[in-house]
């Protein structure tokens, strides 16, 4: 199976050059079915494949025997030599045609439903819940790797992949988006799995939007653009181990959110500040969010229901 | 998973009373169980985290126990032996010891590999073991030195990608050894009792016919045999401490019988067999000279097999 990857799937298409590297979409020959390749090249020195890349793949695959609806099924690896510092691994992932991107963009000229913006959300807060409850954090996320199948069914794609990618890669010079990071992130600061929230708030406003909320153009403009909406935090919630002054932003008081998603319920536009709270620690939880009168009400009910 | 499923319906009939109140005392003890043996960080998730182990354990099973040709479970005991001695000298912890093992059987089953190269699986199984577990890991060149650099660092790397590639990556598993602790803590163990157990279940890894059965069912298995072997004097705490760590469903009595039977001729024979590095292991005072136990003689006998 070491040279079987290129036997096995036979490329039909180049998908995605993101950060990670190039993205494939190719045909399983054994069940002639779509499937997409991702492939990192791994630093190996003389003691074989390194430790943490080991450890997060043999992550990803445990969380394959959980069957979650809601995250994109891993359904094979892969590993071969290229030289002899460095080593190719494939992940080879189930393949969706349409991401939450495309999703948005072709939807009508109004914009996507209460009913079916709150389906959407309970879905990706499902697939987070599972994903933080052991102990994996996407760190990446944005309407790029959301997956939505033609069913309307919702799955995560590239979660855990950061940690892989960044240890052993050297860094390409592919502009990564910033609309989706948190504060903690821009500023450098320690972070945990309140990152995903915050970038999951951002997507909520989006799907009312149809566009991004915080478009920035370098850490900074983006930091400023999140402080406009949400207002300067007090003193002791800024970072205490970041070079970036809390000094540098004008003390800007929070306006309401319902002024930049004028569509969004009053429960939900409760819910959307408690995303985008600006002390990763004060933010919800994936668990909560899920817990929230949001998504109480009797109309997404009947329409699971039925 | 069902709260029911996990219950054994034997051992507690008649005791209506107690059965009642088996399910949230039970939880409690197996929370308490598991943050004593330091499994979990947060007690919250500690239930959840049980279902999981019961739950994934029935994927850490063989089909069954055929090994593919040339290889016979005499060859794999040899192996196994060999590397428990390689472990016990990297002073690894014993779950990379079981981790190893399984690999090794699944990709016995999974990639093809000549008996030339049988050590050098059995070596990088464990490699990859350590590399999940532990946190100091050997070179690659000390590791051919232990195998007389029969096989070259190159050999060695090409066949963990293909134990990678073969099993997919997934290297999860929910080792016996976990089981034990639990049952042995709830259920109260005496040290003696506790190490009789660890002796009789790593004596199950050099038993190719134990690939069959769960993980739990082995570390049932091996606590009733330490127990019926060991006969302590029961106490009323003790005996009811018991029936609440049996209730823990660790399948049917047949098997739990069976794995009893292949565990007490091995030990009973563990002395004078070539591959006796475990009977070594727990021979010294740290394992309170459990596998020298004139009781073990006579396990098979206390079960009602001839000998």
């Amino acid at each position: 199976m070491a040279h079987g990857t290129s036997i096995q799937y036979e490329p039909v298409a180049e998908i995605g050059g993101g950060a990670y590297g190039t993205v494939y979409k190719a045909r399983d020959t054994e069940s002639g079915q779509f499937v997409a390749l991702k492939s990192v090249r791994v630093q190996t020195d003389q003691n074989g494949l390194p430790v943490s890349t080991v450890r997060e793949v043999a992550l990803l695959r445990r969380l394959e025997q959980f069957d979650h609806p809601n995250v994109v099924r891993l359904m094979d690896v892969c590993a071969t030599q290229r030289s002899d510092q460095e080593t190719k691994v494939t992940l080879v992932f189930e393949h969706v045609d349409q991401d939450l991107k495309t999703y948005l963009e072709r939807a009508p000229t109004a914009g996507l439903s209460p009913g079916h913006i709150k389906d959407l959300m309970r879905q990706l807060l499902c697939g987070l819940a599972f994903l933080h409850s052991n102990r994996v954090m996407h760190r990446d996320l944005k309407p790029e790797n959301i997956l939505v199948t033609s069913q309307g069914q919702v799955k995560l794609a590239d979660f855990g992949l950061a940690r892989i990618y960044s240890c052993h890669m050297a860094l390409t010079p592919v502009v990564v988006t910033l609309w989706y990071r948190p504060p903690e992130v821009l500023l450098q600061s320690s972070y945990a799995t309140p990152v995903d929230i915050w970038s999951t708030g951002c997507i909520f406003a989006e799907m009312f939007r149809c566009k991004p909320l915080f478009c920035g153009e370098s850490e900074v403009d983006q930091l400023g653009k999140i402080l406009e909406v949400i207002g300067l935090p007090p003193e002791e919630e800024w970072p205490t181990d970041v070079t970036l002054s809390r000094k540098n932003f004008p003390p800007l008081l929070p306006r309401p959110i319902t002024d930049f998603v004028p569509e969004i319920d009053e429960q939900g536009a409760q819910l959307l500040l408690k995303m985008l709270t600006f002390d990763p620690f004060k933010r919800i939880s994936a668990l909560n969010a899920l817990d929230h009168p949001y998504f109480h009400d009797g109309e997404t009910l009947t329409q699971t229901k039925s | 998973m069902d709260k029911t499923v996990l219950l054994h319906p034997l051992g507690l009939q008649g005791l209506h009373s107690l059965q009642a109140l088996v399910p949230s005392l039970l939880r409690r003890e197996v929370e308490l169980a598991l943050e004593k043996l330091d499994l979990i960080w947060d007690r919250t998730y500690a239930w959840d985290m049980f279902l999981d182990m019961m739950r994934t354990q029935t994927q850490n099973s063989m089909p069954n126990a055929d090994l593919p040709q040339p290889f016979t479970d005499v060859t794999r005991a040899v192996l196994v032996d060999w590397l428990i001695q390689v472990h016990e000298m990297m002073q690894f912890q014993a779950e990379t010891l079981y981790l190893a093992i399984h690999l090794l059987d699944r990709s016995l089953r999974q990639i093809k590999v000549n008996t030339a190269n049988l050590q050098l699986l059995g070596m990088v199984c464990l490699f990859l073991a350590a590399k999940k577990e532990e946190c100091l890991l050997p070179e690659v060149s000390g590791l051919c030195y232990l195998m007389d650099h029969t096989y070259t660092k190159q050999q060695l790397l090409r066949m963990e990608r293909k134990v990678l590639c073969g099993l997919k990556f997934d290297l999860s598993y929910c080792p016996p050894l976990h089981f034990l602790f639990l049952l042995g803590s709830v259920a109260r163990c005496s040290p003696t009792v506790a190490w009789m157990a660890r002796y009789l279940l790593e004596l199950s890894l050099l038993e190719g016919q134990c690939v069959v059965f769960l993980p739990a069912q082995l570390a049932g298995a091996a606590l009733c045999l330490s127990r019926q072997v060991l006969q302590e004097p029961p106490t009323p705490e003790g005996e009811a401490a018991w029936c609440l760590a049996s209730s823990i469903h660790v399948g049917s009595e047949t098997a739990l019988l069976r794995i009893m039977h292949i565990l007490a001729s091995a030990a009973a024979k563990a002395h004078t067999r070539e591959t006796c590095a475990t009977f070594i292991k727990f021979s010294c005072p740290e394992t309170m000279h459990v596998s020298r136990h004139p009781g073990l003689n006579d396990a098979p006998a206390l079960l009602g097999i001839c000998t």
